[in-house]
Parts: structure tokens; sequence; C-alpha cells
């Protein structure tokens, strides 16, 4: 277990490779942090609810790439783990106590 | 920071993701583009392919609106309710119908009713339209449409970036910084454009599965239906009227619309709803868009005048930024790309940037086709699949093209599913080109004929209109057939184009510096 935390919190000499892991945790968790994190918005903006889930819906296909792109390009591949899990849990706690 | 060895992994992991997403992405970002262009143009193609659309076209002052619907409302059965008429704008002919009927198609000035081709025996232009967003596969084909526009969305953030964090040469003297600059300029200067037109394309594609699971998060009661909630915010509420049940004598439509121009004289009305028409209680409905406002209406919100069809007196009148905000976010971000009602020189010039911005994909692939293509001595050919299929589809697209435009006036237009054998001949020709590209060794030969025979194809498809349709261009011209004549004029233009850029290209990859100017030889020789 220490092996493999230790092998993820270690930079990369290089950046040639984004490598699978990169990517899989830039898809999928850049695809639940700006859907959740969108969805908190949802919750938070005042109005019906049409009006408060169509600025959401909007902006979710420009936030997915962006936060993909965010854990993506993280220096070390522990810190895309836990950019893509962190916000996940924080975003569906907040969903489940809005 | 500059230098060390997390900024130059950071740099490099840039560059590779841009290759990584670009590759694959570049292709479909350029089918969507090309077709995209030709989808700007669809109203115009629309009635450059129908026969019922060939209509001289007379500087009559108004046109008598009353007595076609007088001619409709004739059949008692003929539902009263909001009647929709289209008037003419890129299409000469009026259009009156109803949801629950079939479209009537009038010409202007004789007053009569034409008769309407279904889409089962034309369908050109919106071929082309569904080509753009999901290739006719329907919802799988909008979801890898969408799924795809996401990943462009990152491919031009991510370009964006490196383009302020890293230093390129200035130089255009060798290949690979000749493609370098020209994949970074136009689409960098292109790039605010881009966002916005691939975002709204991702929107559209994706709406359908990305509401949902939203909605039910955030919805308290379960049982309620996000296609009823969503569509209110989306489009505006329907106009309702109540029947009286006296019939009365009505104003003529075209005083009523009249009337409507000189009390809200920016509005250019595009569409006319009739409510119970012949009651008392009918109303006349105008739509229209303001085009000194551009970006702020014209998809979801549009301002509108309803009259009285008694008297002509005012019951509503809305102007631009009377909408509520969000449907005014929405029609400034779908405005780009959907150019409401807009004329020819705003498609033409939003057509012309995109051009632009096809050719600096091109010159992408091209950039790093020639990375690799340095691994190999001067001598030995390149012969790379990449090149190939990039070859068809980018330039064998052209003569699949011409070949749809031709056979539409070329198959009789009573013929039993001639739309199915249009696409099918379309889908054929483009295959035989990627066949062709992996059968000439050399890719400048087979770019060279697939650009020739494209451009051949091009200009013969107006000939073909011209015979088939049975109206000589100058019968056009004189009969004020503008959009016609247009259409067949920028076939013959595109096909001057494709057969010159032939002609220009050199023929094998020594000769390539004379068609750039650049100073290659010097460094081969030195």
């Amino acid at each position: 277990m220490r092996k493999v935390y230790h092998r993820l919190a270690t930079p990369e000499s290089s950046g040639l490779r984004i490598g699978f892991f990169r990517g899989i945790c830039g898809v999928v968790g850049g695809l639940l942090v700006s859907y959740l994190g969108l969805t908190v918005l949802a919750c938070l903006l005042p109005g019906s609810l049409g009006e408060s889930l169509i600025l959401p819906i909007l902006l979710f296909t420009l936030i997915w790439p962006c936060a993909g792109l965010w854990i993506v390009l993280s220096p070390t591949r522990l810190a895309a783990l836990s950019r893509s899990i962190v916000p996940t849990l924080v975003f569906s706690l907040l969903i489940f106590i809005l | 920071m500059a230098n060390s060895p997390a900024s130059k992994a950071f740099k490099q992991r840039l560059r590779r993701l841009h290759t990584v997403v670009g590759l694959p992405c570049a292709l479909l970002f350029y089918v969507i583009l090309f077709f995209g262009i030709l989808a700007i143009f669809k109203p115009y193609i629309t009635v450059w392919e129908k026969p019922s659309r060939h209509l001289a076209i007379q500087e009559t002052g108004s046109i008598d609106y009353a007595k076609m619907v007088d001619t409709l409302l004739a059949d008692p059965d003929f539902p009263r309710n909001k009647i929709e008429i289209q008037l003419p704008g890129a299409d000469p002919t009026v259009r009156i119908r109803h949801a629950f009927t079939e479209r009537f198609v009038f010409d202007p000035s004789a007053t009569q009713r034409n008769i309407d081709e279904s889409h089962k025996s034309t369908f050109l232009a919106f071929f082309f339209k569904k080509m753009h967003y999901d290739a006719l596969l329907k919802q799988p084909g909008r979801i890898v449409y969408g799924l795809g526009s996401v990943a462009i969305l990152a491919l031009i953030i991510v370009g964006i970036i490196q383009v302020a964090r890293m230093r390129y040469p200035k130089t255009d003297t060798k290949p690979i910084t000749f493609f370098s600059l020209w994949h970074r300029r136009p689409l960098l200067w292109l790039s605010p454009a881009l966002l916005l037109l691939v975002w709204h394309g991702a929107i559209l594609n994706l709406a359908l599965i990305s509401i949902p699971p939203m909605f039910s998060m955030v919805a308290d009661d379960e049982k309620s239906d996000f296609i009823e909630v969503m569509t209110p915010i989306v489009r505006t509420p329907a106009h309702l009227v109540k029947r009286d049940g006296r019939s009365a004598e009505m104003v003529p439509i075209g005083e009523l619309m009249e009337k409507a121009q000189q009390l809200s004289p920016d509005i250019t009305f595009t569409r006319a709803y009739l409510y119970h028409w012949g009651d008392a209680n009918a109303q006349l409905e105008l739509r229209g868009i303001n085009p000194f406002r551009p970006f702020t209406h014209g998809t979801s919100y549009f301002p509108t005048i309803i009259l009285q069809g008694v008297d002509g007196s005012v019951v509503k009148q809305t102007e631009v930024f009377d909408a509520p905000w969000y449907r005014v976010c929405l029609d400034a971000l779908a405005f780009l790309h959907l150019l409401p009602d807009q004329g020819a020189g705003v498609r033409l010039a939003v057509a012309l940037f995109l051009a632009g911005g096809t050719l600096g994909l091109a010159y992408g692939i091209f950039l790093w086709l020639e990375k690799q293509s340095r691994a190999f001595a001067r001598e030995i050919p390149f012969y790379h699949w990449l090149s190939k299929l990039s070859l068809a589809v980018t330039i064998g697209v052209f003569p699949a093209t011409a070949v749809a435009f031709n056979l539409q006036w070329l198959l009789p237009m009573d013929m039993d599913d001639r739309i199915f054998y249009q696409q099918a001949t379309f889908v054929n020709v483009w295959l035989a080109t990627l066949t062709w590209a992996f059968f000439r060794l050399n890719s400048f030969t087979a770019a060279r004929e697939l650009l020739g025979i494209g451009g051949l194809l091009f200009l013969a498809a107006p000939v073909v209109h011209w015979l088939a349709s049975g109206f000589s261009p100058f019968a056009m011209w004189q009969l004020n057939m503008d959009t016609i004549l247009g259409v067949d004029i920028a076939l013959i233009l595109l096909g001057a184009l494709l057969i010159c850029t032939a002609c220009l290209l050199p023929e094998n990859k020594k000769e390539l510096p004379r068609f750039f100017k650049l100073q290659l030889n010097k460094e081969i020789s030195a």
C-alpha cells in the first residue's frame, strides 16, 4: 500500500506520456467534479426549478473539459486522484445536505 | 520556476495532450466544420434543390396573404387556431401550415398553390445539416458528436494554454515552422468563435442526456418530468386566445402587417400566426428579428406584436430586451451557431472565417506528419495511414459532396428512393476516395486528382441544374431568381477554386518549397 502511495506521489520524470491513470482521472473525474459541482450550483441558484437548472446545463459542457484538464495536468498522479476524488466527495455531501 | 523539472513536465504534458486528443478529433472537427459551412447556406440550398421554389419573382408591392389563407379556410375542416405563415425571405414562397396539417406552399405573385416536395423526394440541405451534427445516426450519432465536441473544447483550451506558455519561432521558412505557424495563427484568431460554436454544439447534442440526472437530484417531487419543466424556459410559452363564437369581417392581413411594421420599424418580420381567424376575437401575431441587436434574440425569444383581427388594435407588443435573462443567455450562446434569419453577408463572412479554420486544422495534421516523416531518409517515400486517411477525409469530401449536388438534379424528382441513391452514392464516392488515397503512393498526385475531379464535378452541378430545371442562368437573372442563381455561382466559384488549387499543388515533396516559397533549397545545399 505504502509502495503504491509512493509511486503515485512521486512526480514522473517526464510528461511525454500521459498514462492511462491520469487519462481516466481526467475524463471520469472531470465529469463527476463538473457535474456534481454544477448540481450544487443549481441547488443554490434562486428562482423556479427550470430557471435554476438552465445555467448549470449550459455551463456543463464547458466546465467538463476545464475540470478534466485541471486534473490531467496535475504535477503527480496522486494529485490527479485527489483532485478528482476530494471535490466529488465534497459536492456529493453538499447535495445531500442541501 | 521557468526551467524546473515540474514546469518542463507540465509543458511536455500540454504538448502530448494536444497531440493525443488532437489527432483523433481533428478529422471529426474538420467534418463538422465542412458540413457546418454547408449548413450555414441551408436556406439557399433548400431553395436551389426544390423545383417548387423556382419562381419568377415580381416586384409586387404587397402580397395578398388574405387570399391564400381564404383558399385554405374554404375547407371547413381546416384548423382555425394558430395557423403559421412563414413570410418570404431567402425562400421566395409563402409557406402556410398548422401543427395538424401538411405545409402549403404559395407562389406570392400569382397567389396560387404550388406542390411542396416532401423530405422523401428532396433532402440535400437537410442531409448536409445532419452530417454536421449526427451523420444520420440519430441519438447515438448525436452522443458521439457531442462527446467529440467536449474533447475538441479541451483541445482548444490546451492549444490556447500552449500558445500562452511556450515560445515558438516566428519564421515560416521550414516546413515544420511553416505548418506550426499557420496551424497556430488562424486557429488562435478564431478560438473565441470556435469555443462559442463548439460549446453550443455540445450543449445541443448532450442536453437530452445531461439534464435528467441533475433534474432528479435537484427536483423536490419525483413525479415531475424534465421536458415539462424545461420547455417553458427554452421556448416562449404559447399565446392563448379565447374564441368568441361569432364570426366577423377581418382586416386584410397585408394591412395589419403594414401597421405592425409602422409600430415597430426596426423589426424584420419572418413569421405570422393567425389565432381563430374569422372569429370576432381573432388575433394576428407577428414575430421577427431586430438586425441591429445581434446576440440577444432569435432562437428562443423573438420580439412580437399581436394585433386584433377585427379592428387592428394592439393587444401586446414586446421588444428585444423584454425577454427573461435566461432566454437572453440562450440566444447569445446560440446566435453565432444558428445565425437565426441572418442575411447572406453575415453567413458568407462566418463561412469564410470558418474555412480559414479548416485550413488551420489541416496544417495541424501536416505538422504531426512532417515530424513523423523526419524519421525517414528524404529518398524514402513517406507512406503513413493517417496521411492517407486525412487526405480522403479532407479532400475526398469535395468530390463526394459535388456528386450529391449533381445527383440532386440528375435523378428524376419522382424516382422511388432517390434520396437513398443520392446518399448511398455520396458515401460510396467518399469511400472510393479513401481507396484511391491508399492506392496512390504519392499523396500529392492523389490530392491533385481528387481536387481536380471535385472541381470538375462542382462545375458540372450548375450545368446539370440549368438543363434539368429548364431555367438558363440568363432567364434566372431576368426573373430575379437571385438566391438560386447565387448558389449556382457559388458552386462554379468553388469548382474553379478547387481546380486552381489542383494546378498549383506541387507534384512531389521536393517541389513543396516552391509552393510555399520557402528557403529549404538553401538549407539542403548548405
